[in-house]
């Protein structure tokens, strides 16, 4: 057999070896998630995020944070959440607390979960608070949702329901197959 | 009764959008049932007014309006009316619409009713402010010969 035919065959074969492994590693092997790691993690921090237009979107301290290096998503544990007003509104900020949260990339929704409880005052200087085991809050619409059973309480009324929309700055809440107790 | 003043107010609907400041009422739908102690009104639609923390007034719409009372005395009174409008503070209801109440003294008909739950006492046509009215006073023992 012609030798250079055979030295060609070789060459070839080892270029199709070659290549086959940078394919492999052009990913640079595996990202920390893929391994299961945040790439940065924080301890007793306070964070204030701004909106596109620099305001501030909602402060939030934890004692825990990790980060999804590829999502670019925020873990929380224990967190407490401080929506302020729409500026210009007669609003009162909204205190946001539960067992763990969840917060986009772009910072615009969170997700509680586990014993939320959301607190704030209303127009008339009276407490509000509405309690229940999941909550989505979108900070820069100043809007809350939820799927579960939701208690809505102020002094003098308590509020049960389902299917949560709540306006924060409105102050409105909607909700759906609606128990209410108003104490005279 | 006159206890039923005195007892909290239990509400369920289908749907509510509850303000959590007085300058609006609460406006519930998809059936509104009202439970006062022996007081019990259903409707379609219902609109509550809070004020200092307390429900002061309720609106009810449509349906027709139902409500149903037991008086101090154990007799019920009953009433259907397209609307109810029920001052909680004056323990005053003003029915209007097709108004019909029904007591064991006899029954009566009108466009506009007032009924005032302290007293048990039924107002209508002029007093109520307006339009005919029909009374039934039933004979005292009105089942024997």
């Amino acid at each position: 057999m012609n030798w250079r035919l055979v030295l060609g065959l070789v060459l070839a074969a080892a270029a199709v070896a070659i290549g086959a492994s940078l394919w492999r590693q052009r990913d640079g092997g595996a990202t920390p998630q893929q391994a299961g790691r945040s790439d940065y993690t924080l301890h007793d921090f306070q964070l204030i995020a701004l909106d596109a237009e620099g305001r501030e979107s909602f402060t939030l301290s934890a004692p825990k944070l990790t980060r999804d290096p590829s999502a670019k998503t925020l873990d929380l544990a224990t967190p407490l959440f401080t929506i302020p007003p729409r500026a210009g509104s007669d609003g009162k900020p909204w205190e946001v607390r539960s067992k763990t949260a969840w917060v986009s990339a772009k910072g615009d929704e969170i997700r509680l979960r586990g014993d939320v409880a959301a607190t704030s005052i209303d127009g008339d200087g009276q407490p509000i608070r509405m309690d229940t085991q999941q909550l989505n809050v979108f900070p820069d619409a100043k809007r809350a949702t939820s799927d579960v059973a939701v208690s809505v309480k102020q002094p003098g009324l308590i509020l049960n329901g389902y299917s949560m929309d709540a306006k924060l700055d409105a102050r409105l809440v909607q909700l759906r197959n609606v128990k209410a107790r108003y104490e005279k | 009764r006159t206890s039923d003043r005195r007892q909290a107010i239990d509400i369920e609907s289908g749907s509510a959008v509850y303000s959590t400041d007085d300058s609006r009422p609460t406006v519930l739908a998809g059936g509104v049932t009202i439970t006062q102690g022996t007081l019990r009104i259903t409707s379609s639609t219902a609109e509550i007014t809070m004020r200092n923390g307390e429900a002061v007034r309720a609106v009810l719409r449509g349906g027709p309006v139902r409500m149903s009372q037991q008086l101090d005395d154990g007799t019920p009174m009953n009433s259907v009316s397209s609307t109810a409008d029920y001052d909680m503070q004056a323990d005053v209801v003003v029915l209007a619409g097709n108004v019909s109440v029904q007591q064991s003294r006899g029954s009566l008909n009108g466009e506009r009713v007032t009924y005032n739950m302290r007293s048990g006492q039924v107002a209508s046509g002029g007093a109520a402010g307006g339009g005919r009215v029909k009374m039934r006073i039933l004979p005292k023992n009105s089942g024997t010969p």
